[in-house]
């Protein structure tokens, strides 16, 4: 039992990884959300915004210059995603949506192996290091991106809560139709949040690059390690989905700490399993009531 | 793509040279029947790239020059390339694919020790020597059901024992095991496991990661819970270097030294500065420059850096070796027997004697089928830029 004493690393170590997902897994929430469509290809945001800014840095940019410029390209890729979405005919169900996204996210991966290679690429953006906590050792990076994500639930509760466009992106995931009937058009709303966690999945890619690495062969993993944070917090909140991201890295941590490493990854889907069979509408969401979705 | 790519150009040429379209399918056929024929199947993407795309340009490499030079008895050299994309799925179907459509009379590859163990019963179905450029110990034992498997790339035995070697001159009884939950790191752990008790070291801790790892923290803090001296790390790509990155943010007393899954250069230029100084078990082909005069491998090594450098742009790493010591003996086998696939295979058997490569000195026998001995590897220390030889190997 002498290692109990390093539980507070198993901890910290969940702590870091568990904001990145969460950050990714808020993106699928927000669209799903406007949409009703989990969108497979959030995890490809995550390697663009973080090979991007790799490209950026080694071509001579400031860092914290890049890494507004690698999140706005991804903001361009989740225009561009959005656009294909809407090309689909009238009536197409959320199923065909949801399939291409699939399909979209093994092009992409397959366009980021073309411009990146096949290697991981780093960069650095803030300094490398670590503190302290009770024995844990707390890396800057982890600090940085807990803070960073603490900023932007703060960031999306003023938006979703203090603005007219938030209200009205609320009011288009309660009903569309309704939404319409005051003058809230439901497409510009599912494309505003197709922006929106676009511009997540690049800033986690961005924020986890420095200390982790990033390849081209990184986006499924993470996306679906997000997809299941979104699960474990509710699909339908966002803020949830972060809960749920750092409520699973602190999960994965502890397994791997107290049980076993062989079974890292695996820990995660038997989060994903459990969440789906004893509470299907996530940790942090109201049980919708019958007859309604 | 990269395959079809090929074919494509591969067509187009002959068009060219011939000039009747409409001949072009039977010429085509023609051409690629008085070629000699090898096949490589290597990991050039997924998280094993890092392997495949040095060793794919090494026997792009080899096949040039010998094209260069005139081919093998009139005959050019013709490479058939499939990526087996670092999944066992993918080996199968690109070794499948070299066999029955490409007929090639042998082939080289997977990149990994899984891939290779998928292949196995496949080439050796088939009856087509396969060149396997990797690690693993079971890859080529029993050597009774492995007629047709051959192992030129350096031992995971090997490697293990390079480094209980460094682990008695540095006084080290107790070590960790930390290991890639794949067939790679589980090779690693299992001869760590069996050769320690030889050396007089303990193994107290033993922890593994999966292939795709992103936080090795938890890991290296039951390690050093347990008090190990070091920590003996089997693992590649990303999570190989993200172990040293965390263990320096840890402040881990412990040293790490590691199997040759890290002589490579991708992991030096991702892991940084958090690797100097620790002990790394490599080849002869990174630090040639270093060897003394009398080392076997100092001209061969000289030779294909050169050349390899001229060509790619970049200095190759050991797994480029093994893979340029691969193609050079199949090359050299149809050299000498008339390229059938039996006598390819009988050939790498029976005549590979203190054969000088780039790797080391291999020697094949009808009861060893993998090549190499201790002396094919060298331990490195990690620098600022890349690495040296460790002072008592000079």
């Amino acid at each position: 039992m002498e290692w109990l004493v390093a539980v507070p690393q198993f901890l910290a170590g969940g702590l870091a990884i568990g904001a990145v997902y969460g950050l990714i897994g808020a993106g699928f929430s927000l669209i799903y959300n406007t949409s009703r469509v989990i969108n497979f290809a959030q995890g490809q945001f995550v390697v663009y915004g973080g090979l991007s800014a790799v490209s950026l840095v080694a071509n001579g940019i400031h860092p914290l210059l890049a890494l507004p410029i690698a999140v706005l390209a991804c903001i361009v890729l989740g225009g561009a995603l959005q656009a294909v979405l809407a090309t689909a005919r009238r009536g197409s169900d959320e199923l065909t949506f949801i399939l291409v996204t699939i399909g979209i996210a093994i092009a992409w991966q397959g366009l980021a192996h073309q411009i990146w290679g096949s290697g991981y690429h780093t960069f650095s953006l803030y300094p490398e290091g670590a503190a302290f906590v009770l024995g844990a050792s707390v890396s800057y990076g982890t600090m940085v991106t807990l803070g960073v994500t603490l900023l932007v639930c703060l960031v999306l509760w003023l938006f979703l809560y203090r603005t007219l466009v938030g209200k009205a992106m609320r009011a288009c995931a309660n009903d569309p139709r309704v939404a319409l009937t005051v003058g809230i058009r439901p497409r510009t709303m599912v494309l505003g949040a197709y922006l929106a966690s676009a511009s997540l999945g690049g800033l986690a890619g961005v924020l986890v690059t420095p200390s982790l690495m990033m390849s081209a062969e990184f986006g499924v993993l993470l996306g679906i390690k997000g997809f299941t944070a979104a699960v474990v917090g509710g699909l339908a909140n966002p803020f949830g989905a972060i809960v749920g991201g750092i409520l699973l890295g602190l999960f994965e941590g502890l397994c791997v700490g107290l049980i076993s490493s062989d079974l890292q990854d695996a820990y995660a889907f038997i989060a994903l399993l459990a969440v789906l069979l004893l509470r299907p509408q996530g940790l942090f969401a109201r049980k919708l009531p019958a007859g309604v979705r | 793509m990269l395959d079809r790519n090929q074919e494509r150009r591969r067509v187009l040429k002959v068009l060219g040279a011939t000039g009747l379209a409409t001949l072009a399918p039977a010429v085509a056929r023609a051409k690629d029947a008085e070629a000699w024929r090898i096949g490589a199947a290597l990991d050039v993407t997924g998280g094993a790239s890092f392997l495949g795309v040095p060793e794919h340009n090494a026997i792009v490499l080899a096949v040039e020059q010998v094209n260069a030079a005139g081919g093998i008895k009139g005959r050019k050299v013709d490479l058939a390339f499939e990526d087996s994309k670092s999944t066992e799925t993918d080996s199968v179907l690109a070794v499948r694919k070299l066999i029955s459509q490409d007929k090639v009379s042998a082939i080289i590859g997977p990149s990994r020790t899984g891939g290779v163990m998928a292949v196995l019963p496949i080439a050796t179905e088939a009856e087509v020597p396969l060149l396997a450029p990797v690690s693993g110990v079971n890859v080529v034992e029993p050597v009774a059901q492995r007629k047709w498997i051959f192992r030129p790339g350096q031992g995971g035995d090997l490697s293990v024992g390079k480094v209980l070697d460094y682990a008695r001159r540095a006084g080290w009884k107790k070590l960790g095991i930390l290991y890639s939950a794949d067939a790679y790191g589980e090779d690693g752990r299992d001869n760590m496991r069996k050769l320690a008790p030889d050396f007089g070291v303990t193994i107290a801790r033993v922890e593994s990661f999966p292939p795709a790892s992103t936080d090795l923290k938890p890991q290296l803090a039951k390690l050093s819970a347990a008090g190990v001296d070091a920590i003996f790390m089997h693992g590649y790509g990303a999570p190989s270097a993200i172990v040293y990155r965390n263990a320096r943010e840890m402040g881990l007393k412990a040293p790490i030294i590691s199997g040759h899954g890290q002589a490579n250069n991708a992991f030096r230029n991702a892991v940084g500065p958090a690797v100097v100084g620790q002990p790394i078990v490599g080849a002869p082909v990174l630090v040639w420059n270093e060897l003394p005069d009398s080392h076997p491998q100092k001209q061969p090594a000289a030779k294909f850096v050169e050349a390899y450098t001229a060509r790619f742009g970049a200095a190759p790493d050991m797994f480029a070796g093994v893979a340029y010591d691969s193609a050079q003996m199949v090359l050299q086998a149809i050299r000498e027997t008339d390229g059938e696939r039996a006598q390819i295979r009988d050939w790498l058997e029976n005549k590979v004697r203190n054969y000088v490569g780039v790797t080391g000195v291999f020697n094949f026998s009808p009861t060893d089928h993998a090549g190499l001995t201790r002396d094919a590897l060298v331990m490195m220390i990690a620098t600022e830029g890349g690495w040296r030889l460790a002072d008592y190997e000079k």
